[in-house]
């Protein structure tokens, strides 16, 4: 199974250290566009950036390219999004199990449109812990950066770290 | 004269000169200077808010934003956190990803 994934999660994952085992346990794959406007962050020495770069360059993380150009320009048309986030959704459309990660609102509402399977970066952390990819220290830890980052609303988190504190 | 450059005369108010003047001063450079660098950080001010209202609204999304504010999307995440906006996601919605991730086949 293929998982599509924009920047924002991408970027959101990275900070919570579990990018690597996210995509070491399901195939991952980002746009040229995707991957461009992380490493943006480079020359800041974002960690984010930094991660991503080194899981491209291992091949834990794949670029892929020649994604139908006129699918990606209409979602921009349509949805008001930039080159990373309308590739990552025609991407995910293109892909054989359509299955997208994004946190991005506005991805979000075109990939529901589309129809296609949605995740994000709490379920990412929470169905590691379930099938035992991370330790409970580790979900705890991630969940707290994404706390910190105030991406999501605070009831969600809490909801995520209390699951994880039950078992 | 740099043949680019383009001449503008505009009429000001006195507390526009003031803050002008203020700028000279404090940046120690003329007062052409100091205005080249306040029109500079209203434009991004400008873009900024309107990158963050669009994005409030659901019209864009969050590289579009960036885009727009002439921002990495990493920095847009963080003014758009600044100013208190969040995910919408649902604890429906989170249900559901967490079972995606887990019904899906082992690689």
């Amino acid at each position: 199974m293929i998982l599509a994934i924009d920047s924002c999660s991408i970027i959101l994952l990275a900070k919570a250290m579990v990018l690597e085992e996210l995509a070491k346990w399901r195939k991952i794959m980002i746009t040229k566009e995707v991957f461009n406007e992380v490493l943006e962050g480079k020359d800041k020495k974002l960690l984010d950036a930094l991660v991503l770069e080194r899981l491209v360059k291992e091949r834990i993380i794949i670029i892929k390219e020649n994604i139908n150009k006129k699918l990606i320009q209409k979602f921009k048309t349509d949805f008001g999004l930039g080159g990373g986030e309308a590739g990552s959704i025609a991407l995910a459309l293109e892909s054989e199990d359509k299955a997208i990660i994004t946190d991005n609102k506005q991805g979000r509402k075109a990939a529901k449109i589309q129809r296609l399977k949605l995740s994000g970066s709490i379920d990412v952390i929470m169905a590691l812990y379930k099938l035992n990819k991370i330790s409970k220290e580790k979900a705890i830890g991630a969940l707290k950066v994404l706390k910190g980052q105030g991406w999501f609303q605070d009831y969600l988190i809490e909801t995520a770290l209390q699951e994880v504190q039950d078992g | 004269m740099d043949k680019q450059k383009k001449f503008l005369g505009a009429r000001i108010e006195p507390e526009i000169m003031e803050i002008v003047n203020k700028v000279s001063e404090e940046k120690k450079v003329d007062r052409t200077s100091a205005i080249k660098i306040l029109v500079s950080a209203g434009w991004k001010e400008l873009s900024l808010e309107k990158a963050l209202q669009l994005y409030k609204e659901g019209k864009i999304s969050v590289d579009k934003a960036a885009k727009i504010a002439g921002l990495t999307v990493s920095e847009m995440m963080n003014e758009i956190t600044i100013h208190g906006i969040k995910s919408d996601e649902t604890l429906e919605e989170y249900r559901e990803g967490v079972k995606l991730l887990m019904d899906f086949k082992e690689l």
